[in-house]
């Protein structure tokens, strides 16, 4: 009964619009994913606390050594060494506490979900890997790929982008694109977003390559004639979030005033 | 093992939906999901025995989501997706939204989320803040102008912006 007028008034429908959009793109990391998560901390805690206990039991023995060295019983240097010893017996017992969890935690794992057991942990905790970083311009190539000029007369493309660094780096989101004549200046372009694709976000490894479907018209408008003037030389590409484009050298005929649809990159 | 699997799936998508009206922010909603599920699951020996485990993830995952270095962040997370605007495509209602709610002061938007998305009714919210209903009619009842007056601004800004 509540549902449908909360519905009818406009920040409703917003709220519905913003379910409905979620729901689209959710994708649960998997409850797999969780306990694995747990796991390692788990992990680690039991590591902190062993390495902890071997830190007091370190700081015990060295208090107790440089008792020894004030009440003169012992010179200095040689008290070096029963704490070489000591460390060599804080180590072992560091040692084998950690594979026990681990060893308890394999086969748990490989009764569930075969032999993957560790499953990335996802963005939101600390990590000891490098950040995720977006892919920059300065890391990146550009190329466009022809896929196909249909009989309607509508031109399809691809463009890509590839990580020419030795990093991975993520990509999200529609390329910025823009015209331009031999000189290098801005012809009218009209850039649309195809929103039946939502954004991905997407990794790119060192040289792998991100693809976004672009389409145009090169048939002349009504109000246009063949051929559809002004010619662009180049076409300038600004990856997702970065200001400064790319260009890629091609000449292209573009109809209904620089009009093009791109769809947002994917791998 | 099983239950926790069952539950997870039932409730994960639905979760992520009502976080993200207090965030705004899809994929960092479905971090702090994933992040409360991680927590319940620590002690899940206790949290399944609860009345309504759901509503214990969903107080986690609120928690997270309003805690201030979390909004912070995302405030500078947003502000860097915005510095460039490189297609002049038409900004849909929802990005307004998400923006607008970023301004709310986080009970309002935490109500409104439970109200329009997690179809609670303001005394189902009462009980699950521990304040009186009243005052939850008035989160709602604030919250709801606020937006309102944020999302007809977001308007007039965008109109005035074509414009030149």
């Amino acid at each position: 009964v509540r549902a449908p007028e909360r519905e009818d008034e406009p920040l409703g429908r917003l709220y519905e619009q913003l379910r409905a959009d979620t729901l689209a793109t959710v994708r649960p990391p998997g409850a797999a994913a969780v306990r694995a998560v747990a796991r390692e901390r788990r992990r680690r805690r039991r590591q902190m606390a062993v390495a902890a206990a071997a830190w007091v039991a370190l700081a015990g023995l060295a208090l107790t050594l440089v008792d020894d060295g004030i009440g003169g019983r012992r010179p200095v240097d040689p008290a070096a060494s029963p704490a070489r010893s000591a460390t060599a017996s804080a180590s072992p017992s560091a040692a084998p506490a950690s594979p026990r969890p681990t060893a308890t935690a394999r086969p748990r794992a490989s009764t569930r979900t075969g032999p993957a057991p560790y499953v990335p942990r996802p963005r939101a905790t600390a990590s000891d890997e490098p950040p995720l970083v977006r892919c920059h311009t300065d890391g990146l190539r550009v190329s466009l790929a022809t896929a196909a000029d249909d009989s309607s007369g509508t031109a399809l493309r691809q463009v890509g982008l590839t990580n020419i660094r030795p990093r991975r780096c993520s990509v999200f989101g529609y390329p910025g694109l823009e015209l331009r004549d031999e000189s290098g200046a801005a012809l009218p372009t009209a850039v649309t977003r195809d929103e039946a694709l939502a954004p991905v976000l997407f990794v790119l490894d060192p040289g792998q390559t991100g693809w976004a479907r672009l389409r145009w018209s090169v048939r002349p408008d009504a109000d246009e004639t063949a051929p559809c003037t002004p010619q662009a030389v180049s076409l300038a590409v600004t990856p997702p979030d970065e200001s400064t484009p790319l260009t890629l050298l091609v000449p292209l005929q573009v109809c209904h005033h620089g009009e093009i649809v791109t769809t947002p990159f994917a791998p | 093992v099983a239950d926790f699997d069952e539950f997870y799936a039932g409730c994960f998508a639905s979760l992520t939906v009502q976080v993200c009206g207090v965030t705004g922010d899809m994929a960092e909603a479905q971090d702090i999901v994933q992040e409360a599920f991680t927590r319940a699951w620590q002690r899940w020996d206790r949290v399944a025995h609860y009345d309504d485990p759901t509503a214990w993830v969903r107080r986690v995952a609120f928690n997270l989501a309003t805690s201030r270095w979390r909004r912070a962040r995302t405030a500078w997370r947003y502000l860097a997706a915005q510095r460039v605007e490189h297609v002049d495509g038409p900004r849909p209602d929802r990005v307004a939204l998400a923006a607008a709610l970023r301004t709310l002061p986080p009970k309002q938007s935490r109500a409104l989320a439970l109200y329009y998305l997690a179809d609670l009714s303001a005394e189902e919210i009462a009980q699950e803040c521990a304040v009186p209903p009243s005052t939850v009619r008035s989160w709602l009842h604030r919250g709801r102008a606020r937006l309102m007056a944020e999302l007809s601004d977001e308007e007039t800004s965008r109109g005035s912006r074509a414009g030149t």
